[in-house]
């Protein structure tokens, strides 16, 4: 069987840490949490359990650093698949399995688990679902290629991405970015219909104020990547 | 043309700048690397007071009326040019800084497990 590292961002996550890896637990994957620097209790609350690793980090990197430092873990420890999974129990496990069979059946790098194919399960904001709608849009016009789900966390990825992703991933809100970056790469990517809950607590890192800066910086990057594309060529 | 007291006033303050930035150099607060610049820009700034003339061809090279205008405008690029350098060098450290973080935390996680 091949082996599957499920990498777990958490910063500040004390009130779901536990369940959400328990849950991953229940399907035996090994989990790999990365606490970027937390304040609260999420580290004391996840170096109880020795089934699993946890990753320290000396101050904060931010979502996209410390997800990077999972990749690097699993490239270092030999892993065939990682999945990114948040640590706020908006992602569920349960499909994971389907992510890497569809993954394996169609012989792509990635897999995303998307929100929108059938449109069950907890949608987002209706704000965040046109920033969302934009990225796909933007997408498809520069390479006429369709994701719905762009800000998808929930992404299954085999070896040559995890290696790809050790060396080189945005610091912040990586997934429109790295999508629209393997695309142009010639990366095979899928999406398969997963369903996603509401937070179960805690607060999500993307924040009103900041929205805006997260449009901006996200489309800059979408473009910047679509130049360096262009001078390969 | 500069009055010979302005001149004067101008040397000192370029000669001490200069002096300030071998002192942190030889303190090792400075990193040689990056403090060239300044001692060049002291250099430059020492050169211009003693020889004003250098500042009348720049004002006639730049076509200012006044040779202060065209120095504000060197001096203004100057700035500009060492500012982004100095971005440079802060993201180039900060992409560093988070990849020690990383391979820091992984070591650390395999010193606690004895692995």
């Amino acid at each position: 069987m091949s082996k599957v590292l499920v990498i777990i961002p958490a910063y500040n996550e004390q009130d779901n840490i536990s369940s959400t890896i328990d849950c991953v637990k229940k399907y035996n994957y090994d989990v790999c949490v990365i606490n970027d620097c937390s304040t609260d209790d999420t580290y004391r609350i996840c170096s109880q359990d020795k089934d699993i690793a946890v990753i320290s980090l000396s101050f904060n990197l931010g979502i996209g650093g410390a997800v990077q430092t999972g990749y690097l873990y699993a490239y270092e420890k030999g892993y065939d698949y990682a999945i990114q999974l948040d640590g706020d129990g908006q992602h569920n496990p349960c499909y994971i399995d389907m992510l890497l069979h569809q993954l394996q059946m169609e012989n792509a790098d990635m897999a995303i688990g998307s929100r929108f194919l059938k449109k069950d399960g907890f949608q987002s904001t209706k704000m965040r679902r046109i920033g969302i709608k934009f990225f796909s849009c933007l997408i498809w016009m520069l390479y006429n290629y369709r994701i719905y789900d762009t800000t998808s966390g929930f992404r299954l990825v085999n070896r040559k991405l995890i290696r790809l992703f050790a060396k080189r991933y945005p610091i912040d809100y990586p997934e429109p970015e790295t999508n629209a970056a393997l695309i142009r790469k010639k990366y095979k990517i899928v999406e398969c219909p997963v369903i996603m809950h509401e937070r179960l607590g805690g607060e999500s890192s993307i924040k009103a104020l900041g929205s805006l800066w997260y449009m901006l910086k996200v489309t800059f990057a979408i473009l910047i990547d679509w130049l360096r594309g262009r001078k390969e060529q | 043309m500069i009055s010979i007291q302005l001149q004067v006033i101008c040397v000192v303050i370029s000669f001490i700048f200069f002096s300030v930035t071998i002192i942190y150099i030889k303190k090792d607060i400075l990193n040689f690397k990056y403090s060239c610049i300044w001692l060049v820009a002291s250099v430059i700034c020492i050169a211009l007071s003693v020889f004003p003339k250098i500042l009348e061809t720049i004002r006639l090279l730049a076509g200012t009326e006044l040779a202060v205008n065209a120095l504000f405008g060197v001096i203004f690029c100057f700035v500009l040019c060492l500012l982004f350098g100095l971005t440079i060098i802060v993201s180039k450290h900060s992409n560093r800084l988070r990849r020690l973080n990383q391979e820091l935390a992984i070591y650390k996680m395999r010193d606690d497990k004895n692995e």
